[in-house]
């Protein structure tokens, strides 16, 4: 009876960490991942006034074509 | 038979003999400004004439017409940095870029360009401009530039010319080039009248390109935008120029005046649109008196004392 | 058009369930702040590889099907190419290389839809890489479809707009459903018309014989005309259209094909009815290819190759008619033609006859053309 108790509750806490690890934890340290190892690319882009200029000079740059 | 066939070939001799004289003596005597593809095809090769590729350096080296040279656009009206907008090479550099071609002071020159847009084909009809306000008028402009010609499925080639170097001297003919200068002096005479060949948005202020400082247009301009001077518009295309039984109407209908000897300066951003506007003006309908304002607005407007009129068309700013 | 939209990314983005994926793992390059080496190897569009990309990873269900669809694969046109240079082969042309150019820009990958705009707008992204479930429509289909459909429906092109987006400012997708567009079915299908589409039935279905308050809607027969037919007003076709090439900057060749606009109203016969267009009577627009279009091909593909192309490039010209069935998008309650019986009937006008034809265009025209125009009913107005 009690084997079988300590069998359910090993049982219970291997899905609760198998759930945890798969759709918690392992979320958060994928997310992590994923944004910290693209922070240089984040901070550059998410400069909008920076990136608008890239846009405004191209911009500029085709009418410059025109006469 | 062989007296025959002997026959034959002096008779083809003298034909294209015929042919070879005639074609600078027509060119020099009066070639038409504008030609059409089918008469550029028909006098490739011929001794004297010089075609000019104004289109971009990497346009020309993908292919180009038989026999062309190259000089972009970009070269005929380089940007001035000093006062801030694209005007013509001094008569001396000029002398050196075309003599480098091969322009000779006889050499029939002709010019083509894209000819997609009316854009593209302003950018021939300045370097007309500029060709004729240095003293060489024996120039013509192909109608519907490279465009048309591909279109009709005529040969193009990626062969590039060796040009023997040319005797051609640049001389700057003040008729045909407006300065700022003359500009100002004819705000107060209103000796000639000023013809804005921008888009009518930009004439009427409600836009300005970019690197244009303030919006606007001089008082008292006509308004005679390019895009109506081809039929192309703004994105059809070949951008053939219009008849003259359309330009003429359209010249009416800007408020242009019948008096072909009235003095005029056309104007745009930076000369190109403008030198389309001299091309068509000058050399399509016939009117004697046209200069190019070459600083146009990109140099006008940066006077922040120099009038400029907006929310107006210019008859309304006389 | 051009888009104007730079690549500039919102913050609120990042902390988004696709920003939290983390640029570099779609994007590629290198999370280092020097820019070109932080674009080194970078892929500017990670959902086009296989009609999916990145985006397989979790929407297969969608991807599975997008692949095979028209959308990315284009079908359509490359089988009427096909057809009408035949006996003449794509591969020995310069045709794939001209596809490159251009006709692939109007190819969509999932992220020309939903997240930047189509290749052929040249922009950037549609709204700072949030994820658009509902494409602009003013970004999206109007990059590729402007010279048609999405043109007129927003009335940009024509008369007047569709009434569907005038009074009602109905988007493109309330009826074109994702599922028409991400599934192409029947997946045989090489022609627009013959595939599974939004029909005016399905939100109008009272507006058919036998079920109609409105006597025109029983006096005609199911299936007889398109809805189109009567609903309709004029709207734009091109004419005449020729291609050439334009080469601002060395290896940015841009493909050139203009031609002259044209407002028409034709009724046709429908000679390829389908179950989605089964109609005998429908609008043909007129698609402005002439037999030398593609005239400029032969000395392009000197300078390209060194050997001129085929002479006679659109060899089988007569094959395809050049008026085609069009679902036209400028929908009026009211129409010219349908405010009475004879406003349509008798009016050889409104019909594309022998008359209309140009001798230089594909005999296959007269599979379409009216012979015998309705004639005006007496007894009514």
């Amino acid at each position: 009876m009690r084997t079988y108790r300590r069998t359910k509750f090993t049982l219970a806490v291997i899905t609760f960490l198998s759930v945890a690890f798969t759709f918690g934890l392992g979320g958060t340290v994928f997310a992590a991942e994923g944004t910290a190892s693209s922070s240089e690319c984040i901070k550059c882009h998410t400069d909008l006034k920076k990136m608008d200029q890239y846009g405004a000079a191209s911009a500029a740059g085709a009418a410059a074509i025109a006469g | 038979m062989k007296r025959h066939l002997i026959k034959t070939i002096m008779l083809a001799l003298l034909v294209a003999a015929t042919a070879l004289v005639s074609a600078p003596a027509v060119a020099a005597a009066g070639t038409p400004k504008l030609v059409s593809t089918e008469w550029l095809a028909g006098h490739l090769g011929a001794p004297d004439m010089l075609i000019i590729d104004v289109r971009t350096a990497a346009n020309y080296d993908f292919g180009h017409l038989p026999g062309a040279v190259s000089l972009a656009y970009s070269g005929w009206e380089p940007y001035n940095k000093k006062i801030g907008c694209q005007l013509m090479p001094t008569p001396a550099d000029l002398t050196s870029m075309l003599r480098k071609l091969g322009v000779n002071d006889s050499t029939h020159v002709v010019v083509y360009d894209q000819g997609n847009t009316a854009l593209d084909a302003s950018e021939g009809g300045a370097v007309v401009w500029i060709l004729e306000s240095v003293g060489h008028e024996n120039v013509s402009y192909l109608d519907g530039g490279f465009t048309k010609w591909t279109f009709e499925g005529r040969r193009i080639t990626k062969e590039k010319p060796t040009p023997q170097p040319g005797n051609f001297t640049a001389r700057l003919d003040p008729t045909k080039v407006a300065t700022l200068k003359d500009v100002i002096a004819n705000l107060k005479t209103k000796e000639a009248i000023f013809l804005d060949d921008r888009t009518a948005v930009e004439h009427f202020g409600v836009e300005k390109r970019g690197d244009v400082v303030r919006y606007g247009h001089i008082p008292g301009s006509l308004n005679f935008p390019l895009d109506f001077m081809t039929n192309a518009g703004i994105n059809r295309a070949p951008a053939t120029i219009r008849s003259l039984k359309e330009l003429n109407a359209m010249a009416a209908g800007v408020g242009l005046p019948k008096d072909k000897n009235r003095k005029i300066i056309v104007y745009c951003n930076s000369a190109q649109q403008a030198g389309m506007g001299y091309f068509v003006l000058h050399d399509v309908m016939g009117y004697r008196n046209v200069k190019t304002y070459d600083g146009s607005m990109l140099e006008y407007a940066q006077d922040k004392k120099l009038p400029l009129a907006r929310f107006s068309w210019g008859f309304v700013t006389k | 058009m051009r888009g104007r939209d730079t690549y500039g990314v919102d913050k609120d983005y990042v902390d988004s369930v696709h920003g939290k994926i983390g640029c570099i793992n779609c994007h590629k390059g290198k999370n280092v702040s020097d820019k070109d080496k932080a674009h080194e190897g970078l892929v500017k569009d990670p959902s086009e590889k296989d009609g999916g990309g990145v985006c397989i990873q979790c929407h297969s269900d969608i991807t599975s099907k997008y692949k095979h669809s028209m959308h990315y694969k284009l079908t359509g046109i490359f089988n009427i190419v096909s057809t009408i240079i035949e006996p003449n082969k794509i591969p020995d042309t310069i045709l794939p290389a001209a596809a490159k150019l251009d006709c692939l820009n109007c190819h969509a990958s999932c992220g020309s839809c939903h997240v930047a705009w189509p290749k052929v707008a040249e922009g950037g992204l549609l709204n700072r890489h949030r994820f658009e479930k509902n494409p602009p429509m003013d970004k999206t289909c109007y990059a590729c479809h402007g010279s048609r459909y999405a043109g007129e429906y927003m009335g940009k092109l024509g008369p007047s707009p569709d009434v569907h987006y005038e009074k009602y400012q109905m988007v493109c997708t309330d009826c074109h459903k994702g599922e028409f567009l991400h599934d192409t079915q029947p997946a045989s299908a090489t022609r627009f018309y013959a595939v599974r589409q939004p029909m005016c039935t399905d939100c109008h279905p009272n507006a058919v014989p036998g079920k109609s308050n409105i006597a025109m809607h029983n006096a005609h027969k199911k299936d007889e005309v398109a809805c189109t037919v009567c609903h309709a007003t004029e709207y734009f076709n091109c004419v005449n259209c020729h291609v050439s090439l334009d080469v601002k900057e060395a290896g940015k060749i841009k493909v050139i094909f203009p031609s002259e606009p044209l407002e028409t109203f034709k009724i046709a016969r429908n000679y390829d009815r389908s179950k989605y267009n089964p109609y005998k009577y429908d609008l043909v627009r007129h698609t402005p290819m002439k037999k030398d279009s593609l005239a400029s091909f032969y000395w392009f593909q000197d300078v390209l190759t060194g050997k001129p192309g085929p002479k006679d490039l659109i060899a089988n010209y007569d094959a395809l008619p050049t008026w085609n069935s069009a679902s036209v998008h400028t929908i009026q309650r009211k129409t010219k033609q349908n405010s009475s019986c004879n406003a349509c009937h008798g009016h050889k006008d409104l019909f594309l006859t022998k008359d209309d034809l140009v001798p230089s265009e594909p005999t296959a025209n007269l599979k379409v053309i009216v012979n015998k125009i309705p004639p005006m009913i007496k007894e009514r107005r």
